[in-house]
């Protein structure tokens, strides 16, 4: 019996060293991508567009505030560090790039904002059919309060024009090239952030526009916003009445 | 509802919950990755006999066995196009969990990032 929880602890052990070998992995990327590539960096105003304001989706349980950027700021994201990764030592080490920063994130259909919600617990035909019936669950239309354009960085055009310049950025950005969520694990930055700080601080960017790994051909939108109250300047939302 | 939980996968072999096959247990290993049953015995620690047999399970492990089974559950009901659909979701590496199985994310004691997801989905929260 004392064998068996043994047993059971070390594959336990097996799939926590997993968890803790990613984050170094990470970490060590990041620290490579900061110290070595970006000083040889230069971001170029093509890889911007404006774009004009148009309704954007955000999926979300019904107790979570639609405007909100505590999510992000805790837990941290695709293109932004959270409290969960910007540790003291991070921030020694990889200098102010490693600062916690609030963003949202919305997609630019509903079935996309579905997606990237609840992928890896369900197949997207199934998250639709739930969604359309079940009301724990909102989708919430997103629009801008005043302004008419927003200036976003194309994800896909400044990654190619990085990575032929510097080939081993691929590797870099790879080492979370497939993680789509529970960044809250991850403790220290890694380099997906990073370059998503830069780029917008770089190109006075709005935000990022990248397509969805889970969903390809649909796009998503990562807006860096302050606070709730910057988000609520900038935005506005409403509970999506139909999901077709 | 102990019922329901313990047809899920066959891994408890009592009503007290607290014996657990080890036959099944040794098989979703496999199917989680182990290439072979030496080669998973040997990783946890067990011979091939033993994990052969019924094991008295109790404290943490008990509890996260449980969870592999509601994850399993809820599985069912978000996998139901065909009768193995959950159990291969269940016991294959996955994108949303840093390409760890959720079998290996409830072992391992982060099952409830797993079933709060779905339970947030199925509307059971």
């Amino acid at each position: 019996m004392a064998t068996l929880e043994h047993s059971i602890e070390r594959a336990i052990a097996l799939a926590v060293a997993a968890f803790e070998a990613l984050d170094r992995d990470c970490f060590k990327a990041s620290k490579i991508f900061v110290n070595d590539v970006l000083p040889q960096l230069s971001a170029s105003p093509e890889w911007v567009s404006e774009f004009e304001a148009r309704t954007y989706y955000r999926c979300l349980s019904t107790e979570y505030e639609p405007l909100s950027v505590a999510g992000s700021l805790a837990a941290g994201g695709r293109f932004n560090v959270g409290g969960s990764q910007a540790g003291g030592i991070s921030k020694k080490v990889i200098g102010p790039l490693a600062s916690m920063r609030g963003a949202i994130y919305l997609s630019e259909s509903w079935q996309t904002a579905a997606v990237e919600k609840y992928q890896g617990v369900a197949e997207p035909e199934t998250i639709f059919t739930i969604l359309r019936a079940d009301s724990s669950v909102t989708v919430y239309e997103i629009s801008l309060q005043r302004r008419k354009k927003l200036k976003l960085v194309d994800y896909e055009r400044a990654s190619r024009a990085i990575e032929s310049a510097f080939p081993s950025v691929r590797t870099l950005l790879a080492t979370t090239a497939n993680m789509s969520g529970e960044w809250s694990d991850l403790k220290r930055p890694a380099p997906c952030q990073l370059l998503g700080h830069w780029l917008v601080n770089s190109l006075e960017a709005d935000g990022i526009r990248y397509e969805s790994v889970l969903y390809p051909e649909h796009f998503n939108v990562c807006l860096h916003l302050k606070d709730d109250l910057t988000a609520k300047k900038l935005l506005k939302a409403k509970a999506h009445a139909t999901m077709p | 509802m102990l019922e329901a939980i313990q047809d899920n996968l066959g891994l408890f072999t009592n009503p007290a919950m607290n014996v657990v096959n080890g036959l099944v247990l040794q098989k979703l290993a496999l199917d989680a990755g182990y290439d072979s049953v030496k080669s998973f015995t040997k990783e946890i620690g067990i011979s091939r006999t033993q994990s052969y047999r019924e094991f008295r399970v109790t404290g943490v492990i008990r509890d996260r066995l449980l969870v592999l089974l509601r994850i399993h559950r809820n599985a069912q009901r978000l996998y139901s196009s065909e009768p193995d659909a959950p159990i291969r979701w269940l016991t294959a590496p996955n994108g949303r969990f840093y390409n760890l199985s959720p079998f290996m994310m409830a072992l391992s004691g982060r099952g409830k990032t797993v079933y709060e997801l779905q339970e947030e989905l199925l509307g059971n929260t």
